[in-house]
């Protein structure tokens, strides 16, 4: 009991208040990506009500908000075309479900393999994504849409130089929206981009053929998004972990971003996962408790199907505005700043992660470009711990060779290429006391140098094999068996 | 459970309570001849926020900035409220000596008040704090015994005693009796500590009529056991509510300590039924020890 009132209610007035902001905040990005996607604002709209109903309940982070965010929105671009809205919802149900069984699985903890320079590859990338689709709104329009952008942008970064009592890019949007009408500008305005929300959503089953063909379609859509909505939602989990330095449930996360897409896609909303920028805004705003993200998505919805027709008037400018601050918000800058003195490896893998991203448009791709290009270079690195040191003894009869380090796949033929085979003398000894055998390779690569010393003629002694190794060893080893020689040579 | 010589841990903050607190503890050490650590619980509340920026804007470097920002205010309050806390402790530490107990320690600790005492709680011999803290005092003036202390006194591993504003050592105990096992444990311990030794103990038992009879067997079972350790010992079985009767008996025995033993209930249990220990423990205003 004592818990529930602690997530729910211990910061109840800065929750109701930072609901409101990001409520404010969530209008905006929700039609931009539902544009980006392909579907009418309301889409994106009712998505970002449920996703952040049903995850304020069922999340395993409080305090974070979840919503249709820019990241799916564009792994669904095609879907959409090809087959149209019905078929993205019956995707997005099966993207939740995905997620749950993800959760139940606890493949949260994978994203331990998803290293920092990952990271901040994929935020820059969707950074990056974010604005790109805000150009279509900038290209081939007249002088007054770049005029209200600036102004825009304008009121957004220096209004809260005046007061920070109230969002300033809710001012941005009245004032814009205010003066496109008193003028009468003939530019774009929400209301030109699609249906909005003129009531509360409804349950509906996904109009579409319940057969193969149709998973056939939907799955790889589901998939990739079902892997990228958990990778921004963990991240941004563990953001707002160390922003309000309390801990969070990654499973019961995976579990609630599931539950709330289910619900998404029945109720006619396209998929989401949790939001960096607007998580961050919460945070700032005071949000902590799970009322903020609750307030959030029922006050969007309020706003929305109440003013509608005010709604309808903001001008695309206004959005865009806003849409390039979030972007330069959830762009990290100061990886920009280090390029220079970070590792070059942690450099080429956030690159090379914004780099696939930005190519495909999928923000699945690039984790994977930069989880296996660290994986690479980790082991490169690793592979380089290996030092073989030799000294002769007994009166250059026996070499004593000292082996440390880690012997591995990547290392392996240095290590077999550390030994004189050539050498004339009666035996070697390989000290392997100070040294790791990781796997089947590092086992083969010692027999293999075993090998080659005996085709000499020269005696072999292995001491040392630690506990480790000893246990590859008598899995996998062969040297010490009788036929060790013939064994090697098929 | 037996109150033994290990340490005694007295819950304090800067409330209105805390000397209340400190004079117990004090007065339970010298009783005991046991340690005394007073112990001051630095709680950041994690869940609560301090901000007042509404802007929702996202600068450059916005999620760097936060953090930089959100983690500076907190060291600067923990450093503060260290200070603050170090102060308090040293003063009362100095009254605890000039009281006369020689074995006193204080310690403050990062965390909340619940979790700090289950870490140090099980290897305590007793656990004093105030009916409420300073949050509750501040937040829900009209709250009597605080939410928190509630819970502890349902969960802790050890005797605890709750302590009004004011304390003066006990003089006469009330050890509220009503025959389950729970309150037969209740008396052994009493019969078995150095803690209440030589104070007169009336033990009320209430219910309804029918049951006096084999309340006044319980009753001289407890007496007997009491009298044994040479307390002096009255009893009483007053028919009505546990809550009233024992207000009631207090009153009139003119009392000052009241000493009863708890159920372990769910949360649930309590939820829909209440908790017949937490009334009785709002309708008294003298200092209570709770027995497990």
């Amino acid at each position: 009991m004592n818990h529930l009132r602690q997530e729910w209610l211990s910061n109840t007035r800065n929750d109701l208040l930072a609901g409101l902001v990001v409520a404010l905040a969530l209008i905006p990005e929700a039609i931009a990506f539902s544009i980006i996607a392909g579907v009418d604002p309301k889409v994106g709209l009712y998505a970002s009500f449920c996703i952040a109903f049903v995850s304020s309940f069922m999340g395993g982070r409080p305090g974070m908000i979840s919503a249709a965010t820019g990241a799916m929105a564009l792994l669904m671009v095609t879907l959409v075309k090809d087959h149209g809205l019905q078929y993205l919802l019956g995707a997005t149900v099966l993207t939740g479900v995905l997620q749950v069984v993800a959760g139940w699985m606890r493949l949260g903890s994978l994203m331990r393999f998803v290293s920092r320079s990952v990271i901040t590859g994929f935020v820059n990338a969707l950074a990056i994504l974010i604005f790109m689709a805000q150009l279509p709104e900038l290209i081939d329009v007249s002088w007054v849409v770049y005029a209200m952008t600036a102004a825009g942008l304008g009121i957004i970064y220096l209004f809260p130089l005046l007061t920070k009592a109230v969002p300033s890019p809710l001012v941005t949007i009245v004032v814009l929206t205010a003066v496109s009408v008193y003028f009468g500008f003939d530019i774009r305005n929400v209301g030109d981009m699609g249906e909005l929300p003129d009531s509360l959503p409804v349950f509906l089953f996904p109009d579409m053929p319940l057969t193969w063909e149709t998973l056939a379609i939907i799955f790889p859509v589901s998939a990739t998004m079902a892997v990228v909505g958990l990778l921004e939602s963990m991240m941004t989990a563990s953001i707002v972990d160390d922003l309000t330095d309390t801990p969070s449930d990654k499973n019961r996360e995976c579990v609630g971003q599931g539950l709330s897409n289910v619900f998404a896609g029945f109720m006619g909303g396209m998929a989401g996962c949790a939001m960096i920028g607007q998580s961050v805004i919460n945070v700032k705003s005071g949000g902590r408790g799970r009322l903020s993200t609750l307030t959030a998505g029922v006050l969007l919805l309020i706003m929305v199907v109440f003013l509608g027709d005010y709604v309808a008037l903001i001008p695309m400018a206004a959005l865009v505005a806003v849409m390039i601050m979030v972007s330069i918000g959830t762009f990290n800058w100061a990886s920009v700043r280090n390029l220079g003195t970070n590792p070059k490896s942690s450099s080429v893998v956030m690159i090379a992660t914004v780099v696939v991203v930005v190519a495909t448009h999928d923000l699945a791709k690039g984790v994977l470009v930069g989880v296996l290009l660290s994986g690479f270079f980790f082991a490169h690195k690793v592979g380089q711990v290996l030092r073989v040191s030799s000294v002769a003894q007994d009166d250059g009869r026996v070499r004593h060779y000292t082996v440390e380090g880690q012997v591995f796949f990547a290392s392996s033929e240095r290590f077999v290429a550390a030994f004189d085979y050539k050498e004339v003398i009666e035996a070697v000894r390989i000290d392997v006391s100070r040294a790791h055998f990781w796997d089947v390779t590092a086992v083969s690569a010692l027999d293999k140098a075993v090998v080659k010393f005996r085709r000499e003629g020269t005696d072999v002694e292995v001491i040392g094999l630690n506990e480790a190794s000893a246990t590859m060893i008598d899995r996998f080893g062969t040297h010490d068996k009788p036929d060790a020689a013939a064994a090697a040579l098929h | 459970m037996i109150i033994n010589d290990q340490k005694i841990l007295a819950c304090v903050d800067q409330s209105d309570h805390t000397d209340s607190v400190a004079l117990a503890a004090t007065w339970a050490g010298t009783q005991l001849a046991a340690p005394v650590e007073l112990l001051h619980v630095l709680d950041r509340h994690l869940e609560t926020a301090h901000s007042d920026d509404r802007s929702g804007t996202l600068g450059v470097d916005a999620q760097e900035a936060l953090l930089a920002n959100l983690s500076q205010e907190d060291a600067s309050r923990s450093k503060m409220a260290r200070e603050q806390g170090r102060l308090f402790l040293a003063r009362l530490r100095q009254q605890a000596l000039e009281a006369g107990v020689a074995n006193i320690d204080v310690r403050q600790r990062h965390g909340t008040v619940a979790g700090t005492l289950a870490d140090l709680a099980p290897s305590a011999s007793m656990v004093v704090m105030g009916r409420r803290g300073e949050r509750t005092a501040a937040n829900a003036p009209t709250r009597d015994i605080s939410r928190t202390v509630a819970e502890l006194i349902r969960t802790l591993p050890c005797p605890v005693m709750l302590t009004p504003v004011a304390f003066t050592p006990p003089t006469k105990v009330l050890l509220a009796f009503d025959g389950r096992s729970a309150a037969r444990d209740a008396v052994r311990t009493v019969a078995g500590s150095a803690l209440l030794k030589g104070l007169a103990i009336h033990v009320v038992m209430s219910g309804a009529p029918s049951t006096n009879a084999d309340g006044n067997k319980q009753l001289s079972w407890a007496q007997a056991l009491l009298q044994e350790q040479g307390f002096s010992v009255s009893t009483a079985f007053v028919p009505g509510q546990a809550a009233d009767v024992i207000g009631q008996q207090i009153a009139e025995q003119g009392a000052d300590l009241l000493v009863m033993g708890v159920n372990t209930h769910s949360p649930l249990r309590q939820m829909l039924f209440g908790s017949k220990g937490a009334d009785i423990l709002r309708s008294v205003d003298v200092p209570a020890l709770i027995v497990r």
